[in-house]
């Protein structure tokens, strides 16, 4: 009896009893901000894909955003960035979590950030709002490039900041 | 036997959030490239004679088209991008000098011819050096439509102060007022162009 319980636990949590939420592209963005000596600049992202795992609450999130699609009304710019990311190699930013905490209308999202190839362990709180059969998650947080680059982005051979503001407007569909 | 088959359980556990991971994100990642192509669709007509499909570099095999050669190309860009940047400091600099002396030169100081004429070497050395760069390096990985005003008026300026370059040279010895002319146009040019600048 005991064997047969447990193997129902284990079979119960193999299978996918939750529903998968997908993100909706046309609302969704993200953004990026930054700073360099001569001035400063902000890329947009409005192409992002994304799915969320959802019983009631939202117990996994993934999200891959193509770095090519970032978008800062230069295209000069926007090119020599991603050649010095290396977007060949690595095309796509990622982010995973499933420590979701929910405290009210706020968000907590204990996950991990994929970029350039190294993955780190990043916290990111956000607002939570239900609107028009849409879950919205909105929020902000800081991202250091050295963690991730081994060379940070220069123009004219003065590199922009270490620390980058990423911000995000994600909606998903329920 | 029963500890075993509950050993071999929890041993499997991690592997369900590993593989749900993985789901997701097949799930929404449908394609694994940057871009659908190594080459951008549009590239200056002398990076398409080394560099494009049947450049010349492909042809001979010195750089054949794929997924790594492209990698190592955009390594090479990067460092001919520096480069460049380098000489545009240098080529600015020395154009600032050669205002100067240019303007003295001409207003009847004959002792600055040497310099004069040292200076013009240098200039179109760095410049025209730096413009070879920019003509003949690998393509980039796509081609973004001309976006942003900084980047269009880049473009519209590039073409005045390379066209202003050549006339400064050709006149050289002719006709002082248009050497002086096109001296001055590439000067003003170049330094919009640097202060609007790729970004």
């Amino acid at each position: 009896m005991m064997k047969k319980l447990i193997f129902l636990f284990f079979i119960v949590n193999f299978s996918y009893s939750q529903s998968t939420l997908m993100l909706d592209k046309v609302k969704s963005k993200i953004n990026y901000k930054t700073k360099h000596i001569f001035n400063s600049w902000e890329g947009v992202n409005n192409d992002i894909n994304g799915v969320m795992v959802y019983d009631g609450v939202i117990s996994k999130i993934a999200l891959a955003v193509k770095l090519i699609d970032f978008d800062s009304g230069n295209s000069n710019r926007d090119l020599q960035l991603l050649e010095s990311i290396e977007i060949l190699k690595f095309p796509y930013v990622k982010f995973y979590s499933e420590e979701i905490e929910l405290k009210g209308n706020e968000i907590t999202f204990n996950g991990e950030i994929e970029f350039h190839g190294k993955k780190k362990q990043i916290k990111i709180i956000a607002i939570n709002q239900t609107i028009k059969n849409q879950i919205k998650i909105q929020g902000k947080f800081q991202l250091l490039l050295s963690e991730f680059l081994e060379n940070i982005p220069a123009f004219m051979l003065f590199e922009i900041e270490n620390d980058v503001t990423i911000s995000f407007e994600l909606y998903f569909d329920e | 036997m029963r500890f075993n088959f509950l050993l071999l359980l929890i041993a499997l556990f991690p592997l369900n959030g590993l593989s749900q991971e993985k789901e997701l994100f097949d799930l929404i990642i449908t394609d694994e490239n940057a871009t659908s192509q190594l080459l951008p669709e549009k590239m200056m007509i002398t990076q398409r004679i080394f560099w494009g499909e049947k450049g010349i570099l492909r042809k001979t095999g010195l750089a054949p088209l794929n997924f790594s050669n492209r990698q190592k190309e955009m390594k090479l860009r990067r460092s001919i991008l520096k480069t460049q940047q380098i000489l545009e400091y240098a080529t600015f600099g020395a154009m600032i000098a050669q205002v100067v002396v240019g303007d003295k030169y001409y207003s009847g100081d004959d002792s600055l011819y040497k310099t004069h004429k040292t200076i013009n070497t240098l200039v179109n050395a760095s410049y025209f050096t730096g413009t070879a760069l920019s003509l003949f390096s690998p393509p980039p990985i796509i081609s973004k439509k001309t976006k942003g005003f900084n980047s269009k008026a880049n473009k519209f300026l590039s073409t005045i102060h390379f066209t202003a370059m050549i006339l400064t040279n050709v006149v050289d010895s002719d006709n002082k007022k248009a050497h002086k002319a096109a001296a001055y146009t590439a000067f003003s040019t170049y330094a919009a162009a640097e202060i609007v600048f790729k970004f």
